[in-house]
């Protein structure tokens, strides 16, 4: 089972999306890991991971994502989830994932939280 | 704001007295009113009775001595100079009159100017004078011409006598005709006055309140006497204005017929409607008035009223004060005990009571509940020292409950996994410790099992419970246990000495040989498992012993049999099939075995949780009677079951995954199952092949096996003994981020997808079996170890 992603950067809502596809297991988990930490890197505050089409979870992928969530944090930036299918949900659930990451059923839910917080952002500008 | 007891005395008592006097005064007034107008009606009527029998007596004394004079003129025409003589001694003798006068009929008379001689009071002496020769002749005055013309005696209109006696005068003229020759010829007339000033003296005697009066009207309705006296000679009708309408000519006319007049009027001279009262006096043609207002007639009867209110008011004040002052000393006490009262209630045991010395109720209110405080406080002493003793009990009780648990394979809920045989065990006490038990223990292919039940419940059971579960215990590690027949017999014996308390064991032994399916079994005074398969639920037919520590002479028969592949025995303890529902009725053994038979194609966890539920229900809230231990033991039938052997080299891992998901069985499990036995199995091998360093060249086992009611994937590796279920490394979950671990997530994802993990070590190898029920099963991800 193979795992490929995409990463898109929307500057504009200082948003990074990381499109997933196929299984984040022991196998995929490295790679996932490395290609994750070059989308950190590139400083958005927002890091998305879509899991629309990911449809198989371990422990070993989980790791990453608390990894990440982990070091996002603590430089007050976030990782969030969005698109989960239902078996994944259920890893997430088991694992009591991270209560302070926000979850996201679908793009709406996100459109609406981006649209809520840029407008935060500006009216904290003005 | 609640009613205290002080108002609800207070508010009574005061509204009660009030009514009381009020009424009293009422009906006091009422009759005393009555009296104090009749007494003043009585007054005012009697003085004006008196003016007017005065005023009568005064016109009598006037009229009689003049109609004499004027009788002896008409019989002595002639003697005018005795007449004249008699004329002052009238005036002298008469105090009430002011003057008289004989005056001669001109015609009789040779002088032009006529003949008419007066006699007159001037200050303290009588004067005498003429009247004739005035600026108008004596002939052409009223009282001359009045009487000339009635040819009667009759009392003169009111005049001012001027050029006579110069005051104002009312006359009574007597017409003289001659009496000693026939044709009786008109000799003249004698006049007596009476001045107008005598009147007042008569009215001023006449109470009628402030500004009332009593008046005396001539007959056409001038004012001859009253108390003030620029009134005199007013008519009347220019004084007192009738307010009904009525004219005072008709008021008159009524009361010239003789009949009390009374009239409403305009008061003369201050604001206020009073009333006229008219008397004739007979029989000068006079009337005798009143005129009054009613409002000061009776101001004695308004100062009465003020008088009444006052004192009224001032009792009700007073009865106030004094029903508060009593109310408040009676009830103080019992406030401060009201307040004491709740004091107490809040804990405040050493509050200060009221003291009271009187041996009333309240003093025997206040002295018991002194009694009933100092009894409460003890109690409270006692109560504490009791709840001290109480939770120290229940925490002994908690841990004894602990211990005896520990004393349980896997603490009171167990499952276990080895080959075709699947065991789940349960056993809730019905209080904190109980003696019911079961036991079970491998020994190689040999499961060894026991279930029992001490007679009684509570402390007593549980111990002679831990005394019996060691001894069974023994026998199941026992290498070569002895047949449970035998074991029974040797438990007897042991459970025989010095058991003073003829506490006893009911017991069923067995042992399976988990590959062959033979069973053997030996019953001491237990009810026989149940054994269930798709067609029902009966009970194994064995011939059972007493039960275990009562009969040194007690037999115990084994029974050997091959159980079935899908049967399943279900061992129970008496507190199941003897539960008691709210109507009193047992739920009895038959129910219990249709329990069992409906849940046959549940796997044993789901089973037996299942059937104690089903219990419960049957209790409906009826509080558990007895222990309850529900063993199940499975012979699985076999399943369809795939497997391999993989190297334990690098790559371990992924092997294993491609080499499961190639297999056409996890197709038949469905989705979700697949995916979550796939993901448990990755957890395993990752952690294999990264944590335990297995020697080269050795090889790592997987199979599946699936049965209709779950799938089972054991993995077997020779690595050094390690049971990842007990001592490998599991996070803290529910953290946030910034705590949360990187590591240790396996484990919890395994427990969460699998409904059962076991580990064994068998032939050197770590075994792992996960059972993953089928998708009708999984109930969420539900744990069973």
């Amino acid at each position: 089972m193979e795992l490929t992603t995409s990463a898109t950067i929307d500057a504009d809502k200082d948003m990074a999306r990381v499109t997933m596809a196929g299984a984040l297991n022991t196998e995929t988990a490295p790679g996932f890991e490395s290609s994750l930490e070059g989308v950190i890197a590139e400083g958005q505050h927002l890091v998305v991971l879509d899991m629309a089409d990911l449809d198989y979870i371990s422990s070993a992928g989980l790791r990453v994502i608390f990894k990440a969530a982990k070091q996002l944090k603590a430089e007050g930036r976030s990782l969030c989830v969005a698109n989960r299918q239902a078996q994944i949900a259920k890893v997430f659930e088991i694992l009591q994932a991270l209560p302070d990451m926000r979850v996201f059923a679908n793009d709406r839910e996100l459109d609406a939280y981006l649209d809520a917080m840029q407008s935060r952002v500006r009216g904290g500008a003005d | 704001m609640r009613q205290s007891l002080a108002a609800r005395l207070t508010v009574p008592l005061t509204l009660s007295a009030g009514l009381i006097i009020a009424l009293g005064l009422l009906v006091d007034y009422r009759l005393s009113r009555a009296g104090i107008i009749e007494q003043l009606e009585d007054s005012a009527r009697s003085s004006l009775a008196n003016a007017r029998s005065l005023i009568d007596g005064m016109a009598e004394g006037v009229e009689t001595p003049v109609r004499v004079l004027a009788d002896l003129a008409a019989r002595n025409p002639a003697d005018a100079g005795r007449l004249e003589l008699a004329l002052e001694a009238l005036v002298e003798g008469n105090r009430h009159i002011f003057g008289a006068a004989l005056a001669v009929n001109p015609e009789l008379v040779a002088d032009p100017a006529g003949y008419a001689p007066f006699v007159f009071r001037r200050g303290e002496r009588i004067a005498r004078t003429t009247l004739a020769g005035g600026p108008e002749p004596y002939w052409e005055r009223d009282w001359f011409r009045a009487a000339t013309q009635a040819g009667e005696p009759l009392w003169v209109e009111p005049y001012y006598d001027a050029g006579g006696g110069e005051v104002l005068m009312t006359t009574f003229s007597v017409p003289v005709f001659d009496a000693t020759e026939p044709g009786r010829r008109f000799l003249g007339v004698i006049t007596a006055d009476i001045a107008l000033a005598e009147f007042r003296r008569y009215l001023t005697g006449v109470d009628l309140g402030e500004h009332g009066f009593g008046f005396v009207l001539s007959g056409d309705g001038t004012i001859l006497g009253a108390p003030r006296a620029e009134l005199a000679v007013r008519p009347v009708a220019s004084v007192l204005e009738p307010l009904d309408g009525r004219r005072w000519g008709a008021l008159l006319g009524q009361a010239a017929d003789g009949e009390p007049v009374a009239a409403p009027v305009r008061c003369p001279g201050f604001e206020a409607d009073c009333t006229v009262q008219l008397r004739r006096i007979e029989p000068t043609g006079w009337f005798i008035g009143a005129v009054y207002s009613e409002a000061e007639v009776l101001k004695p009867l308004r100062d009465y009223e003020t008088r009444v209110i006052t004192v009224g008011v001032a009792m009700l004040v007073l009865i106030v004060l004094t029903a508060t002052f009593v109310t408040r000393r009676l009830v103080a006490p019992i406030q401060a005990l009201a307040r004491a009262s709740g004091a107490i209630a809040r804990g405040h045991l050493g509050v200060e009571l009221p003291r009271v010395r009187s041996d009333d109720e309240i003093g025997q209110l206040v002295r018991a509940f002194d009694a009933m405080r100092r009894d409460l406080g003890d109690y409270i002493d006692d109560l504490a020292v009791a709840t001290a003793s109480r939770s120290r009990l229940e925490g002994e009780l908690a841990a004894a409950r602990d211990i005896q648990l520990s004393m349980l394979p896997q603490r009171g809920s167990a499952t276990l996994r080895q080959g075709q045989v699947a065991l789940w065990a349960a056993v809730r006490p019905a209080r904190s410790v109980g003696g019911d038990l079961y036991s079970f223990h491998l020994q190689g292919d040999k499961l060894l099992f026991a279930v029992g039940d001490v007679s009684d419940k509570g402390v007593p059971a549980a111990l002679f419970m831990a005394r019996a579960i060691s001894l069974i215990q023994q026998w199941e590690v026992q290498p070569g246990a002895v047949p449970p027949a035998i074991a029974l017999h040797q438990l007897n014996a042991v459970l025989l000495e010095d058991n003073d308390n003829c506490m006893f064991l009911t017991l069923c032994l067995g042992v399976l040989d988990t590959r062959t399916l033979d069973l053997e079994i030996a019953l001491a005074g237990h009810a026989p498992p149940l054994c269930i398969d798709e067609r029902g639920a009966e009970p194994l037919a064995i011939a059972g012993g007493p039960a275990l520590g009562l009969n040194p002479d007690a037999r115990f028969q084994g029974q050997s049999m091959r159980l079935a592949p899908g049967e399943r025995l279900a061992l129970y303890t008496d507190g199941l099939d003897e539960a008691f529902n709210p109507a009193g009725a047992m739920l009895g053994s038959e129910a219990l075995a249709q329990i069992f038979a409906e849940r046959a194609p549940e796997p044993p966890p789901l089973a037996g949780e299942g059937a104690i539920a089903a219990v419960d229900a049957f209790a409906d809230g009826t509080p558990q009677a007895d222990d309850m231990t529900l063993m199940i033991i499975d012979a699985r039938p076999r399943g369809e079951r795939a497997g391999t052997r993989l190297a334990a080299e690098p790559g371990l891992a992924a092997a294993g995954l491609g080499w499961l998901q190639a297999q056409p069985l996890l197709a038949v499990l469905g989705e979700d199952c697949a995916r979550d036995l796939t993901v448990a199995l990755e957890e395993l091998l990752t952690n294999l092949e990264k944590y335990a360093d297995l020697p080269a060249g050795s090889e790592a086992g997987i199979t599946l096996e699936v049965r209709r009611d779950e799938a089972v994937l054991t993995l077997r590796d020779p690595g050094q003994p390690f049971n990842p279920l007990e001592e490998a490394r599991r996070a803290r979950l529910g953290v946030p981020s910034e705590r949360a671990e990187i590591g240790g997530l396996g484990l919890h994802l395994l427990s969460g997808l699998t409904d059962e993990q076991h580990y064994s070590r068998d032939q050197a190898e770590n075994v792992l079996t996960l059972v993953r029920y089928r998708d009708l099963f999984h109930d969420g991800h539900r744990q069973w170890n």
